[in-house]
């Protein structure tokens, strides 16, 4: 590389993959489980977070084996230089629908909860520029961003305890009565809500610190989203009760329009502002992503080129975002599948072909 | 060179971060702070909105009463429109305190006038909602002669009784009650009188129906109580004793200091349903008249003000059980913990036949600084 990026300590490694994670999930993810699992929306929650639990294994056991490589550089190894070709094209195509989809949620919710006049465009742009700006730097100035940024789930989290205190066990009782298929099929939906996870795929040969070190980080990161998010789910899901789940489309804003303090009357608003700062994060994250992926694809050409060229593309077709439902859930599902690809599958042939081949990070491309 | 560029780049940030599209001004808008819904013989409902006027004054603005606009619609957000029509501005019920019912409009369906309530992300679920004995109209053209407005009247009037334990304080959502098929609930009725409002019982409702029937005052505390709902006072009167030369003297006031209810649930046979609701409380005497309150008449004074008051609370429950109105939740007990005869019950048609009993006991633990 002709430009080496100075590497993340092992506290910014787990901000950074926390932050990744918590995201445009957290509004409706109680919605979508519930309508899949209903009163064990919950149990999916933990279900979902130990199936990546294990996925990020599986990325560590890839990462061990190629400790200063990233998965574009492994590609280049293990398959060789023309399907590397491909996959690399593959992986940043996949980056960039991701962050697509996040900026689309993102805007659809603010266009209908807050600015209803406000043109979806302008939305997007003031988004994306933000984001811009903290992408184009080094690594460990975005890391330390999202460690300002992690400070607001504090807040988050201190909003949806006051809630906790009205709500009504009964309504998620009796436990595990959806069954098993309906539990699986909520974690299936649940997945799209902790990506960001993917970030590892890169991060972790740019971060500092032994192999056992970074796990535990990754590890930590994700069990606490999932309890952040079983949480969520649960208090949602206990307060609104099960009859009117099936109505609100966005549970945590709703139960937080019930929330009143002597200063603040609309805690919606002031729970919206703050998540908005986290799906910049998740938004930051996919961008960074994606320009990664296309500079490992041509070396020749700068990151922060290849930022704005995205940016530019994304603001672009922001003005050809669907604002019907039913786009906005095929869009969902094509990326949940597309994450299973390109998460799971494809680290899992990679690791194996390597272990077949017996390649390894000190093999020379 | 680079000052101006950095002024620049302020600049046109800031023309983008105005939110030019989305403003709302005070000045654009009449604040609705109350509002009611009576249905009209004809079918179609009658809204009626009280604004409060603002008129500049010493200390800034001033509120000088309001002004109360009524009109008729085909649903609630039509009516909302021809007010619109009526006004000088928009109208904005984002700030609503009160929303009142006339019986009428609540015995057909409640629903039907808080859908805009739950669909407009700017409107207040907060409101407190009440059912009027009569039109809501009579109540909202009421001029209350201490408070400026009526609005803030029927406010103060509503969360006051909540703090004594005779108005349910709605801690989660109303709706989920509504559409929840497991509970009930109840709402409180209001009654309009010469000058002003009166609260003269809790209207059940089954699912979104007002039924009608209601939980008279003198026993609200004492339901809420089973309904395992203590505020920071609950004062209930007895009548202790019969035929006591001076009529005061049959009476007796308490004051609920702790509560805890529990109930055992029998379902495991559909068609025999037993819920056995027992009730034991701290209490403090608060006005008794025989004066001299010494261990053994304390412990007959415990034993008759628990008879009466398991009395009245089964006499309660058969409120209930005649209006088909499951206010207490039992469905939900049922539901969570008897799933399998949730199943096969239809709740609704099952409430009136179970077999419901209660028991209530008390500790006197304080009778004040007299004996």
């Amino acid at each position: 590389m002709s430009n080496p990026e100075k590497k993340i300590t092992r506290f910014q490694l787990f901000i950074m993959t926390l932050q990744s994670q918590i995201g445009i999930g957290v509004i409706s993810l109680p919605y979508y489980l519930f309508n899949a699992a209903g009163n064990d929306a919950w149990i999916s929650v933990i279900v979902a977070g130990i199936f990546v639990q294990i996925n990020i294994v599986l990325i560590w056991l890839l990462y061990r084996r190629f400790p200063n490589q990233s998965i574009f550089e492994v590609l280049e190894i293990t398959v060789g230089k023309y399907a590397a070709y491909c996959l690399k094209t593959a992986y940043s195509m996949y980056f960039f629908t991701i962050a697509t989809l996040i900026v689309l949620l993102f805007v659809r919710l603010v266009n209908i909860w807050i600015l209803p006049r406000t043109p979806m465009w302008l939305v997007t742009l003031i988004m994306i520029a933000v984001c811009v700006y903290g992408v184009i730097d080094h690594l460990r100035v975005m890391a330390r961003f999202f460690f300002l940024a992690s400070m607001m789930l504090f807040v988050l989290l201190f909003l949806i305890v006051t809630v906790a205190k009205d709500i009504n066990f009964l309504a998620v009782l009796p436990i595990g009565n959806s069954g098993i298929p309906a539990i699986l099929g909520g974690a299936h939906h649940a997945v799209i809500s902790f990506l960001g996870y993917e970030v590892l795929l890169v991060i972790l040969s740019k971060s500092l610190g032994g192999h056992a070190g970074k796990i535990k980080a990754a590890l930590l990161a994700n069990g606490i989203v999932t309890l952040f998010y079983t949480l969520l789910t649960f208090v949602s899901l206990a307060y609104l009760g099960p009859a009117v789940m099936r109505f609100v489309p966005e549970p945590v804003l709703y139960i937080m329009k019930y929330r009143t303090f002597h200063i603040i009357e609309r805690t919606d608003l002031l729970f919206f502002s703050i998540w908005i700062v986290c799906v910049g994060t998740s938004f930051m994250t996919f961008l960074y992503l994606t320009a990664n992926a296309l500079t490992s694809l041509l070396p020749q050409i700068r990151r922060p080129t290849f930022v704005y060229v995205i940016a530019s593309l994304l603001f672009m077709l922001s003005f050809f975002f669907p604002t019907d439902e039913n786009k906005v859930a095929l869009f969902n599902k094509i990326a949940t599948y597309l994450s299973y690809l390109f998460t799971i599958v494809l680290p899992g042939i990679l690791l194996f072909i390597a272990m077949a081949r017996g390649k390894s990070g000190d093999d020379p491309v | 060179m680079k000052m101006v560029k950095t002024s620049m780049t302020a600049l046109v940030s800031m023309t983008l971060l105005a939110g030019c599209w989305d403003q709302h001004n005070l000045k654009d808008v009449k604040l609705a702070m109350a509002t009611g819904f009576d249905l009209a013989p004809e079918g179609n409902i009658i809204q009626t909105i009280t604004i409060p006027i603002f008129t500049p004054g010493a200390g800034g603005m001033e509120v000088q009463g309001s002004q109360v606009v009524v009109t008729e619609g085909d649903t609630p957000r039509d009516a909302r429109n021809i007010i619109n029509h009526k006004v000088a501005e928009q109208l904005d019920a984002s700030k609503l305190l009160v929303l009142l019912f006339g019986e009428e409009y609540a015995k057909q369906d409640i629903y039907t006038g808080l859908d805009i309530f739950y669909r407009d992300p700017k409107s207040s679920l907060l409101a407190n909602v009440a059912i009027v004995h009569g039109k809501a109209n009579e109540i909202l053209s009421l001029k209350p002669e201490d408070r400026k407005t009526t609005s803030e009247y029927l406010n103060d009037l509503i969360t006051s009784e909540q703090d004594t334990t005779v108005l349910p304080k709605q801690s989660r959502p109303l709706i989920s009650d509504i559409l929840d098929p497991g509970s009930d609930f109840v709402l409180p009725l209001i009654e309009p009188q010469k000058k002003e409002a009166k609260i003269i019982g809790l209207a059940m409702f089954n699912e979104h129906k007002y039924t009608g029937q209601f939980i008279p005052v003198l026993n609200a505390t004492l339901y809420l109580l089973m309904a395992d709902q203590l505020a920071k006072r609950a004062w209930i009167k007895l009548k202790v004793r019969e035929g006591s030369d001076v009529d005061i003297r049959n009476f007796l006031m308490i004051n609920v200091l702790k509560s805890k209810r529990d109930l055992a649930i029998n379902a495991d046979n559909i068609h025999d349903i037993s819920v056995d609701l027992s009730l034991h409380m701290k209490i403090e005497i608060m006005e008794y008249h025989e004066n001299d309150l010494v261990s053994e008449k304390i412990q007959a004074l415990t034993q008759t003000i628990s008879d009466k008051l398991t009395q009245q609370a089964n006499a309660i429950l058969q409120m209930t059980q005649q209006a088909n109105s499951d206010c207490l939740g039992i469905g939900s007990y049922i539901r969570a913990y008897h799933h399998a005869t949730w199943d096969k019950t239809s709740w609704e048609d099952a409430y009136p036949d179970i077999n419901f009993k209660a028991n209530v006991t008390v500790e006197i633990s304080k009778h004040g600084v007299f004996n």
